[in-house]
């Protein structure tokens, strides 16, 4: 757990207002109040992934909401694909077989 | 691999301003940032010599230093190892960020796949699809590979009449290039499926060849048109002669006319370029009046002593009645 100093330490070329209205916006979500906000590693890969992408390259700020869905989209679909992965490969092989057979008469 | 000329990396010109140069860099970031493809491996790696590049040529300091030999691209090349959002996203901490709609509340009973990548879990499941093309489970994987930007600088002629050429990929790999005839400065050129390949059966990325074409010392373009300006002797202009001129295609026998002033223009009619569509250019020779530097002592007598029959002012009409 990271506290906000933490955070602001971390992460180069982020401001503490910034901080706070990204996370007012929805953008990072932190446990705890907002006295005492306690980060995790996922929020700070985060929180400097928005700074890259306003400051590197230079996204309009009504658009990183945009992405930010997108990401967390495509990510919730990747995890849940990994767990189906993971279904899929605990179950005996005939049944593995048929899933494969199925899927490649697909296409 | 060896590290890319930065200038080739960002595809920018070697003059390139730093907005040109910052403008290059945000567009190819927004391109490769690992944290914007999650699936795709490669990215990391374009993502980090396409930052190295923008060390390099955005700091004015290092990038004179580049520019005078002093340190070469792999100084600029070497990105500190970091880690990015898609690997805590696809690790335990992930679910943080879950949106609803997933499997989340499912009872698949799901095992921790943390860090292993979606593609080698397919892989491993259905060894027999790897590489197949078609669309199907594990979409994502497949993928259309990146195009790749370079610059070439090429002779005047030989951007006027169209030439071949070899450039220089990564050391081992080269890619002929046709240029056809009539290629503009600052034209792009595409070379389909020539960038870098795709993933899992994805077809290869296109390669973009931006053209600068040498300026030329005595040749200057105009559309399909190729003006030159050729210097006469005071008698070829008065007698008339015939004196031999460049063209982009070689020398041409013109005839001087009698009587010529300075910058009469003759037209060579089809010597221009002759552009793979659309019509052939003309070549348009102006006489330049040279007297020679000293002049000839015996025509500076004759001038001396020389009173023309009927002196003309050449410049009335110029300074009004």
């Amino acid at each position: 757990m990271i506290a906000r100093e933490g955070v602001l330490q971390q992460v180069a070329g982020l401001a503490a207002d910034e901080l706070e209205l990204w996370i007012a916006s929805g953008w990072v979500m932190p446990d705890g109040a907002p006295e005492a906000w306690s980060f995790r590693e996922i929020d700070i890969a985060r929180i400097r992934l928005i700074v890259e992408l306003r400051r590197d390259l230079e996204i309009d700020a009504d658009a990183v909401p945009v992405i930010l869905s997108l990401l967390d989209q495509l990510h919730t679909a990747r995890r849940d694909l990994v767990d189906l992965c993971g279904a899929v490969a605990s179950q005996p092989a005939p049944i593995r077989a048929a899933i494969a057979a199925a899927i490649k008469s697909r296409d | 691999m060896a590290a890319q000329d930065p200038y080739v990396t960002l595809g920018v010109k070697r003059d390139a301003t730093q907005d040109e140069i910052r403008r290059a860099y945000r567009k190819l970031a927004k391109q490769h940032h690992p944290d914007l493809n999650p699936g795709n491996k490669q990215a990391e790696e374009s993502f980090k010599a396409v930052s190295g590049a923008n060390d390099l040529l955005s700091d004015p300091e290092k990038r004179a230093r580049f520019d005078r030999g002093e340190i070469d691209a792999s100084g600029a090349e070497r990105q500190p190892e970091r880690g990015y959002y898609r690997q805590h996203a696809e690790g335990a901490q992930g679910p943080r960020y879950q949106r609803s709609g997933g499997f989340a509340g499912a009872d698949f009973g799901g095992q921790d796949f943390g860090g292993e990548d979606i593609g080698d879990i397919f892989a491993d499941l259905f060894g027999e699809r790897r590489g197949r093309a078609g669309a199907g489970a594990g979409a994502g994987i497949k993928m259309r590979g990146p195009d790749r930007a370079f610059t070439l600088t090429i002779d005047f002629v030989d951007a006027a009449r169209g030439t071949k050429t070899r450039i220089s990929l990564a050391p081992g790999s080269t890619l002929d290039v046709n240029i056809p005839a009539g290629v503009q400065d600052g034209q792009i050129l595409r070379l389909r499926g020539k960038g870098d390949s795709g993933y899992g059966g994805g077809p290869p990325g296109d390669a973009l060849i931006e053209i600068h074409v040498a300026p030329h010392e005595f040749f200057r373009r105009e559309g399909n048109d190729i003006r030159v300006e050729v210097p006469v002797t005071v008698k070829e202009a008065v007698h008339g002669a015939k004196i031999t001129v460049p063209t982009v295609h070689g020398p041409v026998a013109v005839t001087v006319p009698k009587h010529s002033d300075a910058g009469k223009t003759l037209r060579l009619k089809g010597r221009g370029i002759a552009p793979p569509r659309g019509e052939k250019g003309d070549q348009y020779v102006t006489i330049k009046i040279v007297i020679g530097d000293p002049a000839d002592p015996a025509l500076e007598r004759f001038l001396q002593s020389w009173e023309p029959r009927n002196p003309v002012d050449p410049r009335r009409g110029m300074l009004g009645s």
